[in-house]
């Protein structure tokens, strides 16, 4: 027993210090004007609006994918499954040079794309949208597909035998019954879209006030000016960890 | 349970051992420095850890165990000079900026005033790296006003926009177009241009002053002029 | 609005094949062991399960045809279900429940919920449970939203599967009287799937009999009983039944024994003999009754007045005597014991 708590006590060590040193180093006295000047507002507003987008764009997409998951046996599935949750374990920066030839100039499908409006996706508001979801959406997947499994599916076989249609039924009994696991998955993809940074800056590269997301900013601003670094640090440490405590253990659809 | 503690911490003092029986040399270089070290003969073993400037200075000042320290910008060793970290710092390269853009320039890009033509998407390496802040030097003598696409976190990364196509120029090092980068380069005139120079300095803290200070001495050297300048650096 | 199917269905380990025909004018109980495929039945007439081999007609509509491949979602079907477990809607209230069917067929949400309250002031459910989350609803409770949601989409098939199982027995008799008297109200054909005879005896007025996926009887309810064709049905409304060949004066059972009965019947027959018209004795009986054998007390339950006895023997057989009797004869489990019935006391029919 002594053995156990003394190794778990070297493992919260290891998760706590980082951020204890991180509050440490935190210019507390100045932390108001820090915050408040213009990169700092720049690369908040343009994280909040990125990430939402990327939220948006993982509800529309992944939500459908995971009721093809959960619902409707296909040859390879399980493949695809993998491939959906790739993202999730792989380096950001892998994550985004598979992007730049997918989606760059040259890419796969860019190229062809390149004068659609809309397009070229690389440099803009919208690749750094494209980039957080592409990391992001797996959890909202994974989460939302757990609760589909979970649900009793006679509860929507009730409401068919009541006249409701399939969209109705998704509407106003799946939705409601699954809506911990989304909100949870949801959360977690909100969180994760936030914190990107691998992938969004080797896709939608790094410009004040147009792709200059948080953690960017953070990054490029460590060498020069830690102050503010920590700073903007402290921010996604607080979003971070609110939704965590919001979640309260309620973790990828599990009860 | 207590076999594998065991032998993990015999993996450690072994991996330590390992490390400590030969005289090695760790040197923390500019990234841009990458390819002209590796063709270096230094006489002894070198390891050598690539980075951004600032990076560098930020873990010399953090004690990350290093010998010599080589960074592309004189700001950058002056921190350490004043926080008595190195020793006195000795130039061995400069360099020059130049004008990055496709093979076969389909831009037709000539002169840095041609990076202001609307519409073109130009990457420059970001404020806190050496690089950037000489561009925006560079650009600010000539008088000439751009829009980025992206401001790059390192010189390497700017490379890659142009040569991918990303971006159609970039202002980096003239080192970055003499190798097989995948860009072209287009001169800019001495009178605009900006050069960096390349300070070299032996870490205080390192474990092996003597042999780090003959590392510094050899890049000084006929030998280290010749394998810096085969990749496009300037002399001291 | 008649409902005519014939129903095959392949489920695991359940085959299930059989043709049914239920009217309007009268509430058909089915009936029958657990696994017999009742429930498969239900879910086949309520769209939930495609039909392997038939046909299902409501009125004129075909709900669906295996031939052809036509099948009618249950949407489209109007059929409704009120199910064992309720199923009702967690996240909605009684109300929102009942308004659910309203709401899907168009209905506008003051207009369903008023026709909801009503509904389930129908099946008595008091107004302050209206608006209660299902969680927070009795059995009882819960399965009157449940019935008032069925009844509300006014469909022409309603099915009750199992519609009191869940209820705890207190409940059960006051909710029996609502199923009865909202059933005897609602237009439409009624089908009530159950394994409790007080509920067939009490909703229905014919009983559908199936056992292994298949109909063994049908008929009104008096009959069925009075004349089972099956051993689950005799065992239902508690009967001795055996099933022989009539020769001359005789029951020739499987095994080789047989019973004298006194009506003459040939070929394949019934007999059912009440199990108070079996005597048990110590001794072999020198009574005048024909059929006597000796058995085994396999089992004994003392049921209010009255004690039920199992005896193993050729056939096995069940008394019922009064507990004095039953101390009297210091029967035990495992007792050798004597069992005498009267051919008189034999009702024998064909089959």
């Amino acid at each position: 027993m002594k053995r156990t708590a003394l190794l778990a006590g070297a493992g919260m060590a290891l998760m706590v210090l980082p951020l204890a040193g991180l509050l440490q180093r935190a210019p507390w006295s100045t932390l108001g004007t820090e915050l408040a000047s213009r990169e700092a507002r720049d690369a908040l507003g343009l994280s909040l609006v990125s990430s939402l987008g990327a939220l948006a764009v993982s509800v529309v997409l992944g939500v459908p994918l995971a009721w093809i998951l959960a619902r409707v046996p296909f040859p390879g599935r399980a493949l695809v499954r993998a491939l959906v949750m790739l993202p999730m374990v792989l380096p950001p920066v892998v994550g985004g040079v598979a992007l730049l030839s997918a989606f760059g100039r040259r890419g796969l499908l860019g190229s062809w794309l390149g004068s659609l409006p809309g397009f070229p996706l690389p440099f803009t508001l919208r690749g750094v949208v494209l980039a957080q979801a592409f990391v992001a959406m797996p959890f909202l997947v994974v989460a939302t597909e757990a609760g589909l499994r979970q649900l009793d599916r006679r509860h929507e076989e009730a409401a068919a035998t009541l006249g409701a249609r399939p969209w109705r039924r998704f509407r106003t009994v799946t939705v409601p019954l699954i809506a911990p696991s989304l909100a949870a998955g949801a959360a977690l993809c909100w969180a994760r879209a936030l914190g990107e940074f691998g992938a969004t800056i080797t896709f939608a590269g790094n410009l004040p006030g147009r792709t200059r997301t948080l953690p960017t900013a953070i990054y490029a601003g460590l060498q020069t000016r830690p102050e503010g670094a920590v700073a903007l640090s402290l921010v996604l440490l607080a979003v971070c960890l609110a939704v965590l405590v919001a979640l309260r253990g309620r973790w990828l659809g599990t009860t | 349970m207590r076999r594998i503690v065991a032998s993990f911490v015999a993996a450690l003092v072994v991996a330590g051992c390992t490390t400590a029986s030969e005289p090695t040399l760790t040197v923390l270089a500019a990234a841009s420095l990458a390819e002209a070290f590796a063709d270096l003969d230094p006489g002894e073993q070198v390891r050598y850890s690539f980075a951004g400037s600032q990076q560098l200075v930020a873990q010399v000042e953090a004690g990350v165990p290093a010998d010599v320290v080589a960074t592309a910008d004189e700001a950058a060793m002056d921190r350490l000079v004043r926080a008595n970290l190195v020793e006195t710092p000795v130039v061995f390269a400069r360099n020059k900026l130049a004008i990055a853009v496709r093979p076969g320039n389909p831009g037709r890009i000539r002169v840095l005033a041609d990076l202001a033509r609307p519409g073109l998407r130009l990457a420059l390496a970001d404020g806190t790296v050496p690089v950037g802040r000489f561009a925006q030097q560079a650009l600010q003598k000539g008088s000439v006003r751009v829009r980025p696409v992206s401001l790059e976190l390192d010189v390497k990364a700017v490379v890659s926009r142009v040569a991918s196509g990303e971006a159609e120029a970039g202002i980096v090092y003239a080192t970055d177009v003499t190798r097989a980068s995948g860009v072209e380069g287009v001169a800019i005139p001495d009178d605009l241009n900006v050069v960096a120079t390349y300070p070299a300095a032996v870490v205080r803290a390192g474990a092996n002053r003597p042999l780090a200070r003959r590392f510094v001495f050899r890049l000084t050297g006929d030998r280290g002029r010749a394998a810096l300048a085969a990749h496009g650096f300037l002399a001291p | 609005m008649t409902l005519v199917a014939e129903v095959g269905v392949r489920l695991g380990a359940l085959d299930l094949d059989l043709a049914l025909e239920a009217s309007p004018d009268e509430v058909v109980a089915v009936v029958g062991p657990n696994g017999a495929g009742k429930s498969t039945l239900l879910r086949a007439l309520a769209g939930l399960v495609r039909l392997g081999r038939g046909r299902i007609v409501l009125g004129d509509r075909v709900l669906a045809d295996a031939r052809t491949g036509a099948h009618v979602a249950p949407e489209g079907r109007r059929v409704a279900v009120v199910f064992q477990d309720t199923l009702l809607f967690p996240h909605l209230s009684a109300l929102d429940n009942v308004a659910y069917g309203l709401r899907a067929r168009g209905a506008g949400r003051a207009d369903a919920r008023r026709r909801g309250g009503d509904w389930l002031g129908r099946v008595g459910l008091a107004v302050d449970h209206h608006h209660s989350r299902p969680g927070r609803l009795s059995g009882g409770q819960a399965q009157r939203v449940a019935l008032a949601r069925a009844l509300a989409t006014e469909p022409e098939l309603l099915l009750l599967d199992e519609p009191l199982s869940a209820v705890d027995a207190a409940a059960k008799g006051h909710l029996r009287r609502v199923l009865r008297e909202r059933l005897a109200v609602t237009p439409g054909v009624r089908l009530v799937v159950t394994h409790d005879p007080v509920d067939a005896m009490t909703l229905a007025d014919r009983l559908v009999v199936v056992e292994d996926g298949r109909v063994t009887q049908e008929g009104p309810i008096a009959e069925v009983t009075t004349r089972p064709r099956s051993a689950w049905v005799a065992r239902l409304v508690g009967l001795n039944l055996f099933r022989g060949r009539g020769e001359g004066g005789r029951l020739v059972l499987p095994g080789g024994s047989a019973l004298t009965v006194a009506t003459t019947v040939e070929g394949p027959a019934f007999a059912l003999v009440h199990p108070r018209a079996v005597t048990l004795h110590r001794r072999p009986p020198e009574s005048s009754a024909r059929n006597a054998w000796a058995g085994r007390a396999a089992g004994l339950h003392f049921e209010g007045d009255r004690a039920r006895v199992e005896v193993d023997g050729t056939p096995p057989i069940v008394a019922e005597v009064t507990p004095a009797a039953a101390t009297e004869l210091r029967l035990a489990e495992g007792g050798r014991v004597w069992v005498s019935v009267k051919a008189t006391e034999i009702d024998v029919y064909p089959g």
